[in-house]
């Protein structure tokens, strides 16, 4: 793995290796935030920042920690940095914060974040693990940002709060879509799509 | 035997650097938490009051009430008293509902005239965790001037005196098409609210008296932590200036007094 080049690592999390999409990663929050646009973008962002603070971390203290206790170890790192997160949003973007609730926290038992210290940050450079990790909050997000948008332009009929399918659509959605069960239609289906793209 | 004290120690240290790393977060952040909380409320008090000139919540009064069946669950409302030149012009009730179709269900209820017979101002939701597009239609405010929504039907309603009730159950309130269950919190709430504003208006009127100038600074005890720190200031609403009152209360206030209304 640590022969691939940095461009390679980067686009892996986005298509190759989506970690929701291809990975199947992470599915427990992604179900439940993606019912508006917006959630699924700061949800998105927050896992970002998570997931390249706790890889860059974890990739420094790789030769440190005991393999033995690295679990706990990756754990406590997690945990930290999701803390920050909560904390932070919650000062600074309280609207957002009350929006995400209870994933936020969350977010310290997203397989994505474990997955990627256990797989990658503990076997790779520094760098190349800030990358991964980049690369795959980008993809986590976009593939958010995708569940979402179907389910908010159907479900509410508006994408990131604003009314395009006109006042008629609006004032009856398919409920169903942001409902929970809308969410794993929605993902279902786009799994089902990405899978054929990549058989392909 | 060496490899398990090494266990120990590289979990310990990094314990130790989190729990300091997390420690100088909560440092910086505890103060834009409190203020975005406390704006929160102020906020909620601001659409459901008429215009006040006193800071309701540094006189806020807390009621502890039974809720359910036997009575042995508790919930905590907060009776938030507003005052225009010293005189009681409304009362801000924040209750809690338990039989929202999923829990609790947070209501900031506002309410104005005689406590026998109030008129209801609005309500803001607070918090829930009710279905979106069904129960959330609670928060739903009109699209245009004029037009209603499940809300409105509370702006400026006349209490009746045996308590609202949604049409299904034999009142006056519409409930919103596939959420009666949430339609019914809201009225329960405002039943809940009506009821604590009988049993303290003694309080909060004698407030008013005991207290003519409706100063905060004069009621340090009533005064919540977060509220008395002057630097948290700054992060002001952008609402803020908006409401009627801010003048009167800039005249002959204390400059921390000022501070705080300015953020209204």
């Amino acid at each position: 793995m640590s022969n691939q080049s940095l461009g390679s690592v980067f686009t892996a999390g986005i298509i190759r290796e989506n970690p929701l999409l291809v990975l199947l990663l992470g599915m427990c929050p992604s179900l439940a935030v993606t019912t508006s646009v917006m959630n699924g973008l700061g949800m998105g962002a927050a896992v970002i920042f998570v997931l390249m603070c706790s890889n860059i971390v974890i990739s420094l203290l790789r030769k440190i920690i005991p393999s033995a206790v690295r679990i706990p170890a990756f754990v406590v790192v997690i945990a930290s940095f999701v803390t920050i997160v909560d904390m932070v949003m919650e000062g600074f973007a309280p609207d957002l914060h009350a929006a995400l609730g209870v994933f936020i926290p969350l977010i310290v038992v997203n397989c994505v974040i474990l997955a990627r210290a256990e797989a990658f940050a503990s076997k790779n450079s520094v760098l190349a693990s800030a990358i991964d990790g980049l690369g795959m909050g980008l993809g986590f997000t976009l593939a958010l940002v995708l569940v979402s948008a179907v389910r908010e332009i159907l479900g509410n009929g508006s994408i990131l709060g604003i009314n395009i399918l006109g006042e008629g659509f609006a004032a009856s959605p398919v409920l169903i879509m942001i409902l929970p069960p809308g969410g794993f239609l929605t993902l279902g289906i786009i799994i089902a799509i990405m899978n054929k793209l990549r058989r392909a | 035997m060496k490899q398990e004290i090494r266990y120990v120690v590289v979990l310990t240290l990094i314990s130790v650097v989190a729990a300091a790393l997390l420690a100088i977060v909560n440092q910086v952040t505890a103060d834009p938490i409190a203020q975005a909380r406390r704006a929160k409320t102020l906020n909620a008090l601001q659409k459901v009051l008429p215009p006040f000139d006193n800071e309701p919540d540094q006189e806020m009064i807390q009621v502890i009430y039974p809720v359910g069946k036997d009575g042995k669950l508790v919930r905590v409302a907060e009776i938030y008293p507003a005052r225009k030149d010293g005189k009681l012009v409304g009362v801000a009730v924040k209750v809690t509902d338990p039989g929202g179709y999923a829990g609790d269900v947070t209501f900031m209820v506002g309410l104005k005239g005689d406590p026998n017979a109030p008129i209801v101002n609005g309500y803001d939701l607070l918090a829930h965790k009710e279905t979106p597009g069904l129960g959330t239609k609670l928060a739903d405010e009109p699209k245009k001037p004029n037009a209603k929504t499940f809300k409105t039907q509370f702006d400026g309603l006349a209490f009746p005196a045996d308590g609202l009730k949604v049409v299904k159950d034999g009142g006056t309130i519409d409930a919103i098409t596939g959420a009666t269950i949430s339609s019914r919190t809201a009225t329960n709430a405002v039943n809940k609210a009506v009821e604590l504003y009988k049993e303290k208006a003694a309080e909060l009127a004698s407030g008013a008296a005991a207290n003519p100038t409706a100063a905060p600074a004069a009621d340090p005890a009533a005064e919540p932590a977060p509220a008395a720190d002057p630097t948290a200031a700054p992060a002001a609403d952008p609402a803020a200036g908006s409401d009627d009152g801010d003048d009167k209360v800039n005249e002959g206030e204390s400059p921390e007094g000022e501070q705080e209304v300015d953020n209204v």
